[in-house]
């Protein structure tokens, strides 16, 4: 059996902090706002809504798609978050219990941020392959609204809150290819929390992510057989605009190929490749596309979706 | 010269600066329109171009087009 995505869904809570009302707090310009970090505000979590509040809403959108989900239909059911609010029990499981699913449905968390969605697709797809599970979803959701300073620039203007669902199963529309996926240990303390609040070295992870994911993508397109100029669309983790212009340029692709869209939500997270790739389903013209996500860890993971008929 | 030349080519290429030849030499460079993600960029492509590691702790005295030349002439 062969299991690829089937749908994807996504809930972006309706809070905002406006960055434009932030210019003289943080010594900046709209020109930066814009043409850098591509951040207009950033959608922030309620008070009270936690990661599996998030994925219950992304759920319920899911269901908007594709109708009601049989409970007894789903065999996996996987959380992609670093931020769980009670880090006990798993946030997959609280979820199980909230949409009442079977017993022999397989809950886990994957502790990853912004490779995770890559990460995720990878592991849950092994897994159901290697069971013959029917139905799988895999969740992401990281709302760093409960992480961060809210005085420090470097990441204040930037990360927003989200999640998504993403169905797999046999019934496919995209095919998900050979992947490579990379960590680098040695640099983790340059992104991460201390005494519960994230911070980052921006210097750091600019160099990283120009330095490692320009190569990485190419050699995941090398190992599914094609090159970048077969590829119709490319999918980057939204770090921010300036992060994403800069790998677009440093691999020379076409400007027009690559996605953007976070100019109202923010850096979401491992949400932010899924936000993308769910309008992205309808797109028939997109029938190869690169995932690549990266960040915590620091670790980064690239892939090639195939979509799998030319009327999906 | 050379030196001065190429960096000044690698500011064009981050797309930090449209015409090199308005820069002046002596003047912050945040106060000629390029920011510190720009400034970040124009690190990695020296590094990538004239072989040298730029410390974090040295990037506040890179500050003027002068300052970095003569950095990287030191260094190289």
């Amino acid at each position: 059996m062969s299991v690829g995505i089937e749908s994807i869904a996504s809930y972006i809570p309706e809070g905002r902090r406006n960055n434009l009302e932030r210019l003289e707090k943080f010594d900046t310009d709209e020109k930066f706002l814009r043409e850098k970090l591509g951040i207009l505000e950033v959608a922030v979590a309620g008070e009270h809504e936690e990661a599996a509040d998030l994925c219950e809403s992304a759920f319920r959108a899911l269901e908007k798609k594709t109708g009601a989900l049989e409970e007894n239909s789903i065999d996996a059911l996987v959380v992609v978050t670093q931020t769980p609010g009670e880090k006990i029990p798993h946030v997959s499981a609280i979820l199980h219990g909230r949409l009442g699913l079977s017993p022999r449905c397989a809950c886990f968390d994957i502790s990853l941020g912004c490779s995770g969605w890559v990460y995720g697709i990878n592991v849950l797809r092994a897994l159901m392959e290697t069971n013959r599970y029917r139905k799988g979803l895999l969740f992401t959701a990281d709302p760093y609204s409960k992480i961060l300073n809210p005085e420090d620039r470097n990441t204040a203007l930037l990360f927003g809150d989200a999640a998504s669902v993403t169905l797999l199963s046999e019934n496919a529309v995209l095919s998900i290819g050979h992947g490579a996926a990379r960590t680098n240990g040695s640099e983790s303390g340059r992104l991460a929390t201390r005494n519960g609040i994230l911070e980052m070295d921006g210097r750091a992870i600019f160099n990283f992510c120009a330095r490692e994911i320009p190569a990485d993508i190419r050699e995941a397109v090398e190992l599914n057989g094609t090159d970048l100029e077969e590829i119709d669309r490319i999918i980057l983790h939204q770090g921010s605009k300036f992060i994403v212009d800069t790998i677009t340029r440093r691999l020379g692709i076409p400007p027009e190929k690559v996605a953007f869209g976070i100019e109202h939500c923010g850096n979401t997270v491992s949400s932010s490749i899924p936000l993308l790739l769910e309008k992205e389903l309808e797109n028939t013209a997109a029938r190869r596309i690169v995932v690549s996500g990266f960040g915590v860890g620091l670790s980064w993971a690239s892939a090639v979706l195939t979509r799998i008929s030319p009327s999906a | 010269m050379e030196t001065r030349k190429r960096i000044l080519e690698l500011m064009v290429k981050t797309d930090a600066i449209d015409d090199p030849g308005k820069i002046r030499a002596d003047v912050v460079l945040r106060k000629q329109g390029i920011d510190s993600l720009d400034m970040f960029n124009l690190f990695l492509l020296i590094e990538e171009t004239f072989g040298v590691t730029i410390p974090d702790d040295d990037m506040d005295q890179l500050d003027t087009l002068d300052a970095i030349v003569a950095y990287v002439e030191s260094r190289s």
